[in-house]
């Protein structure tokens, strides 16, 4: 079966800024939680340009569409993102 | 990704190279006085090198990032004056970007214009004195009141602080992550309750001001809050991509320049003696000089670049920055080595490079700072 891109996002996330440990829900804010910080930030847009193939530019940046799961991977489908 | 340059390009290169030797003449004195030069800074504006990016509507000259930093790259190969090139530096490469990127259409097509031209000048205030080497970690705050914010708190090493026009500046509007609680505003230079310190006596970059920036209850319009309520981070590391990749465009001018003066200086005839380049010792450190150049150049070029495609370039310019400064500090030695005494002579240029070279190792984040940000991008 394919992964989604949700489900692409959730295992970076998880392993890279939780040491594979724990559980993520795809509508909290990880921010908030304590999940992203800006260098974690800035290391996870760049692994949306090159996994899902997806410019990322600062100007279309604002935290309200990457701060949590669900609301990237709705940006990124806006933007052709593809598996 | 081709670096050849189109002649359009190569000429804009020697324009700004020849204006660069022209308002950077009288430098030694300057440098001696710490004297910031408004004629030069004024030069720089009417050739358009203050606004190189910024659309033509707005008062710019509409080049891409890459197409500017080859532009300064030229600036830089003829000016001499480090200080003025990191005064013009920090307003372009680190002011401008977040407006750019965070401002309505009324306030772009308000301030754009005469921060392109020139005429007004930016210093972006961010560090303080506490926050090591988080940046992100305030104590500035802005706290709504009706239809404006309230400032207050302290800004330190401000670039062209002393003397801006305008001085955007980032502080804290909520709890929680830094990532969301920061905002940036636009703060008028004659703000009742900002305090302008004077610039910081320092050991080199001397013809910049630079000093601390205290705001005392400022009151500043909402609508001179640059972007959303929140979006001061994602606005703060725009400015710090394109300022790592632009400011170091004066370090390579200035390496090219060692690099040709101290060639010319080993080839010169010493009497009864051999000229220096007979000497492997000397001329191996020149040739390690040229490598450095060389690939400090292909990173800058290669950031600028990705940037330019839209391209996230944050590792980029990081390592370009660690190169650049690293690679500059060197070659000042070197060319210290090559000149040897002579070098060490106030007016020889050579110790006002070394000097210069070595607050690159510190400005818009140290070389530790670059290393941590792109091992931290690495996952390590």
């Amino acid at each position: 079966m394919t992964e989604s891109i949700q489900d692409i996002i959730t295992e970076f996330i998880l392993e890279e800024f939780m040491d594979g440990e724990g559980e993520l829900d795809p509508d909290e804010d990880l921010f908030e939680e304590g999940i992203l910080d800006s260098m974690s930030f800035m290391r996870l847009l760049e692994f949306f340009e090159v996994r899902f193939d997806v410019r990322v530019p600062m100007a279309d940046i604002t935290m309200d569409r990457f701060n949590t799961i669900y609301r990237a991977v709705a940006h990124l489908r806006s933007q052709g993102a593809t598996v | 990704m081709d670096f050849s340059w189109s002649a359009e390009a190569r000429q804009r290169h020697r324009a700004a190279r020849d204006l660069g030797r022209r308002i950077s003449a009288d430098i030694d004195a300057r440098d001696r006085a710490a004297v910031f030069s408004i004629d030069a800074w004024d030069a720089l504006g009417e050739a358009g090198l203050l606004g190189c990016f910024v659309p033509l509507e707005l008062g710019g000259q509409g080049l891409s990032l890459l197409d500017t930093v080859y532009v300064h790259e030229g600036l830089a190969r003829g000016c001499d004056d480090g200080g003025l090139l990191l005064g013009a530096h920090a307003h372009m490469f680190g002011c401008l970007p977040p407006l750019l990127a965070g401002c309505s259409d009324d306030q772009k097509a308000r301030w754009l214009p005469r921060l392109a031209s020139g005429d007004d000048i930016c210093a972006l205030a961010m560090s303080e004195a506490g926050a090591g080497s988080d940046a992100f970690s305030l104590s500035t705050a802005a706290t709504q009141d009706g239809d404006h914010y309230v400032i207050q708190g302290e800004k330190v090493w401000t670039t062209n602080g002393p003397r801006a026009d305008w001085i955007l500046v980032f502080a804290r509007t909520g709890d929680g992550s830094a990532m969301q609680a920061l905002s940036a505003f636009m703060v008028p230079g004659d703000a009742q309750g900002l305090v302008r310190h004077p610039d910081v006596p320092r050991l080199g970059l001397r013809t910049c001001d630079v000093g601390p920036v205290s705001f005392d209850g400022v009151r500043v319009p909402v609508g001179d809050r640059v972007g959303a309520e929140g979006a001061g981070a994602q606005l703060f590391l725009t400015a710090m991509e394109w300022e790592r990749i632009g400011i170091m465009t004066a370090a390579l001018g200035s390496m090219d320049r060692l690099l040709t003066d101290s060639v010319r200086h080993v080839r010169k005839p010493r009497g009864d003696r051999a000229p220096l380049k007979s000497h492997q010792a000397v001329t191996h450190r020149l040739a390690d000089l040229r490598r450095d150049l060389e690939a400090s150049r292909l990173l800058l070029y290669q950031a600028a670049w990705k940037v330019t495609d839209g391209r996230r370039a944050a590792v980029d310019a990081a390592l370009s920055k660690l190169t650049s400064s690293e690679a500059h500090f060197t070659a000042a030695l070197t060319a210290l080595r090559s000149f040897g005494a002579a070098g060490l002579v106030e007016g020889s240029g050579v110790e006002r490079a070394l000097r210069d070279a070595t607050c690159g190792l510190i400005y818009s984040g140290t070389s530790d700072i670059q290393r941590s940000l792109v091992a931290r991008m690495m996952g390590a």
